[in-house]
């Protein structure tokens, strides 16, 4: 196991068949921090989609 | 409605554009001296750029549009044709390490190593042939937007869009298609959100709008009905996932980045930025819709050339085809650049001429690069029908994307899998499809054959040698930044940072 793995490096969809090993917050943060945000900001697009849809009433 | 016709200043903002674009294609392709700096900058690319580059390649006029043309008859939940793929974009945070990791250079490469040389070559002539096809729909697409909007035969501004990409691509390779993206980039939020001002004026604002068109209009999400139901959106996220990770660019795009971070950041943002100008493209349609009514269904796609043409003043009419040029130069041009790749090393090298110097290889990659210019050319102006009749192959590609998938997380997958999973699901799906099945739920039978039929025939076959599973693994186990675990383990490989 790498250091840079250790600290955030490692992959969810590489170790996605053995997560029920390896996981740990410390492991995978990089991807669950930047995949939570990505979804964050889907939600935020469509909400701001809907909230464009009532401009004008 | 006007006539459409360019002024002087369009005209000088036109040439301005293609002039400046060309030079500066040209001169940053002077870094450009091996096969590695051409068919993938060196991996050296910072985030600007590869946002820019996920961006450029993966827009084309024609999405435009597209959902203009939706947003013309069913308001804002036309947005939809495009934004099925904001689901699918959280993912490429998790997958453009998996690239970057892997560090080869085209796709075929990867299947090479992971599933044998026959199944890389034959990835690697459909991936040529696709990435051909994509050139002629862009170049068809965009030729016949920007000839309604300009008046000039179509065939004229294909012989110069492809001659300016082709000329500072074939030069400068991914360096000078992924820069000039950098510049192109800002062409296309130009292109979403130029028409909304004016047309915004006319119609009186978001009051305007509300005036004249119905309440349905403004429903998010019901009005695009049995179009768009939640079922078939549902498929196209699943198979549009399974499918994204084996198109041919997408090693380009995911894994030129000089770390793993800017490759992320690059693939994941840029895709964002291109779903933020689609609200550009539905808002123009919505405009369309109370600014030129008569257009009905069959013409809707003709909404956004015509709010162009009638809404811009003369030198903005030549920034926004500046602008639908530039969305067809950075995607042909990447698309040329991942052909030639594919074509020289996958093709050529280990079947025509093994064991020559890096020089020779970097002419094959410029002579592959104008062929595949030149067949795509052909492809999109002169054999329409031909490219209507194949377009349908390029839905295999989910197929073969489930043999990515399975071969980066389990390493019991082999090459009989592979190839009876590939066969198997694209003969199931056009079997259900000539059954009278709808393209959903012969999408959904012929993923599960596939992922299952991977696994099955794997477990019953023998796996793959321990030395070509270990190639893959221990790199994709090895972050971007640790290289020396690799090579103290023995490992070499063509692109070492």
């Amino acid at each position: 196991m790498s250091a840079l793995e250790e600290n955030g490096h490692a992959s969810l969809v590489r170790d996605a068949l053995r997560l029920h090993r390896t996981f740990s917050w410390r492991r995978y943060w990089i991807d669950l921090l930047g995949f939570l945000a990505a979804w964050l900001l889907v939600s935020g697009f469509i909400g701001f989609y809907c909230w464009m849809a009532q401009w004008g009433k | 409605m006007k006539q459409a016709h360019l002024q002087i200043a369009d005209w000088a903002v036109l040439l301005c554009y293609l002039g400046g674009i060309t030079a500066f294609g040209v001169l940053v392709s002077r870094r450009v001296r091996d096969t590695s700096g051409f068919f993938l900058g060196n991996r050296r690319f910072g985030k600007a750029v590869m946002i820019a580059q996920a961006m450029g390649t993966g827009t084309h006029s024609d999405q435009a549009v597209g959902v203009a043309g939706a947003a013309y008859t069913m308001g804002l939940a036309g947005i939809w044709y495009q934004w099925m793929w904001l689901f699918t974009t959280p993912f490429y945070w998790l997958l453009a390490p998996v690239y970057r990791r892997l560090r080869v250079v085209t796709l075929s490469d990867f299947f090479e190593l992971r599933f044998g040389r026959p199944y890389a070559t034959a990835y690697a002539l459909f991936a040529i042939y696709i990435l051909a096809l994509w050139q002629g729909i862009a170049i068809k697409g965009t030729t016949v937007t920007v000839s309604a909007i300009t008046g000039i035969p179509e065939w004229r501004i294909a012989v110069v869009v492809a001659s300016v990409f082709a000329i500072y691509g074939i030069s400068g390779g991914l360096v000078a298609a992924a820069t000039t993206d950098f510049v192109q980039g800002f062409f296309i939020v130009f292109l979403s959100f130029l028409v909304l001002p004016f047309g915004l004026v006319q119609v009186g604002g978001f009051h305007g709008l509300r005036a004249h068109l119905d309440p349905a209009f403004f429903h998010v999400f019901s009005s695009a009905g049995g179009e768009l139901a939640p079922f078939t959106v549902l498929m196209l996220v699943v198979s549009g996932l399974v499918g994204i990770t084996v198109q041919p660019h997408m090693m380009a795009v995911a894994s030129s980045g000089k770390t793993e971070w800017n490759c992320r950041v690059g693939w994941t943002f840029g895709n964002f930025i291109k779903r933020l100008c689609t609200v550009g493209w539905t808002l123009t349609g919505v405009v369309a819709a109370v600014l030129y009514p008569g257009l009905g269904g069959a013409g809707r796609e003709r909404a956004f050339g015509v709010a162009v043409t009638n809404l811009l003043p003369a030198g903005l009419v030549g920034l926004m085809v500046a602008s639908l040029l530039a969305t067809v130069m950075a995607s042909c041009s990447a698309f040329m650049v991942d052909g030639a790749a594919l074509f020289t090393r996958n093709v050529y090298r280990p079947y025509i001429s093994q064991n020559r110097p890096d020089s020779h290889y970097l002419r094959v990659g410029r002579c592959a690069s104008f062929a595949i210019t030149l067949l795509g050319f052909v492809l999109g102006v002169a054999m329409p029908s031909v490219v209507s009749a194949t377009v349908h192959f390029v839905t295999i590609l989910p197929f073969v994307g489930v043999a990515f998938w399975v071969g980066i997380v389990w390493t019991g997958a082999n090459r009989y899998g592979a190839w009876a999973s590939s066969i198997g699901s694209a003969v199931l799906f056009f079997t259900c499809q000539a059954r009278g099945i709808s393209t959903p739920w012969a999408s959904l039978y012929s993923l599960a054959f596939g992922f299952t039929s991977i696994v099955m025939v794997s477990l019953a076959t023998p796996r793959e040698p321990q030395t070509r599973l270990d190639r893959v693994f221990h790199f994709l186990d090895t972050p971007v930044g640790e290289e020396g675990r690799l090579l103290s383990s023995g490992f070499h490989w063509e692109t070492e940072e």
